[in-house]
């Protein structure tokens, strides 16, 4: 049985940004729900009422992707889905599918072994970026300058891993950039909100410390937003950009399924968790289908 | 309102049937993190767990 009011929240830790979400639908009067996967879900509970909607917003990927997948399942209808949740979590699909409809992403190769990336060097040349599948927070990412810098990381991969089981990785030209990067915030398949993230590192998360600046919302951006959403479905996604400062191109750097804002939206003003709720709101009573994506759907577990 | 204590620092918590499970609670004396886990009969605290590896956006 479906409960057509009730919302769950399913997360891995109840942060800002959740308390935020959950005050936000309450006020639109839905029954929310908050699942915690650490203490444990009594799936003949949540069989015997399910809700209408599962909002997914677990820190950890392993989680949203196998939550995910079991939510699907189930029945209700799961925001962000878990075939987006899928492309999100892998830097690698995200390229690959997002090149095919014209997002400006970054030239890229993929590594299966540390061969592969020598010969990717011969095509991108240095410096050039080497980033693991999935990982957040700019973790694991190397700016490889120079091929002695490549040798001393492959030393230093070579002692934790011999036999070369953490590849595939996604191996990238290096686009030199200001000092700052850019997030557009994206709710259903429309920015609600620009930032540059100003950080004088080459990586500017606002985890690794990079400074909020709110900018406006260019047709470019939307453009992307447009293409992303069309083919990974609308939802809640940030998008990162970034810009090169000799021509002004803008590069689709990555997007997230389960962006932080309780720190950027206190210096842009923008209420990330009532644009949610609005969103949610809308397609409780519009029905499900405004979610489709041009993904294939799997629900393969993790 | 009630209080409980920090579990490294022993600096008073303030708590309340407002906060939700899982929530998380700083302490204003050493900053460390915990995790309320639960509320209902009687406030109780742990540790906030650390950072994992496929944490993040």
């Amino acid at each position: 049985m479906i409960s057509s009011n009730k919302i769950i929240i399913s997360t891995t830790l109840f942060r800002p940004e959740e308390i935020q979400i959950k005050a936000a639908l309450l006020r639109r009067g839905f029954n929310v729900d908050v699942c915690l996967t650490r203490q444990g879900i009594s799936w003949e509970k949540l069989m015997a009422n399910l809700p209408a909607i599962v909002l997914m917003r677990n820190l950890s990927h392993r989680e949203a992707l196998n939550n995910s997948a079991m939510y699907t399942a189930a029945g209700p209808l799961v925001i962000n889905s878990h075939a987006s949740i899928q492309i999100c979590t892998n830097k690698v699909l995200q390229s690959v599918e997002l090149q095919r409809v014209n997002v400006p992403i970054i030239d890229y190769r993929v590594a299966f072994n540390s061969d592969d990336i020598r010969n990717a060097v011969e095509t991108l040349g240095y410096p050039f970026v080497i980033k693991p599948i999935s990982a957040s927070w700019g973790r694991g990412i190397a700016r490889i300058l120079n091929s002695e810098a490549l040798e001393t990381w492959f030393a230093a991969r070579e002692s934790v891993d011999a036999s070369e089981k953490s590849y595939p990785l996604l191996v990238q030209r290096y686009i030199e950039k200001s000092d700052f990067d850019i997030r557009v915030v994206v709710i259903g398949d429309i920015p609600v909100v620009a930032f540059k993230r100003n950080s004088a590192h080459w990586k500017t998360n606002t985890h690794l410390n990079g400074k909020v600046e709110p900018i406006a919302i260019t047709d470019e951006f939307k453009e992307i937003a447009k293409n992303v959403t069309r083919k990974i479905g609308k939802g809640f996604y940030g998008i990162d950009l970034i810009e090169d400062p000799n021509t002004g191109k803008i590069f689709f750097c990555e997007v997230n399924h389960n962006p932080e804002f309780a720190k950027s939206s206190a210096i842009h003003g923008v209420d990330i968790a009532e644009c949610i709720a609005d969103y949610v709101y809308e397609i409780a009573v519009e029905g499900i289908q405004s979610t489709k994506s041009e993904i294939r759907p799997s629900l393969a577990l993790v | 309102m009630e209080k409980t204590n920090c579990l490294v620092c022993a600096e008073a918590i303030s708590t309340s049937k407002e906060y939700f499970t899982g929530e998380i609670l700083s302490c204003g004396g050493c900053g460390q993190e915990h995790e309320v886990v639960q509320v209902a009969s009687s406030f109780q605290l742990a540790l906030a767990p650390e950072l994992e590896e496929d944490w993040g956006e």
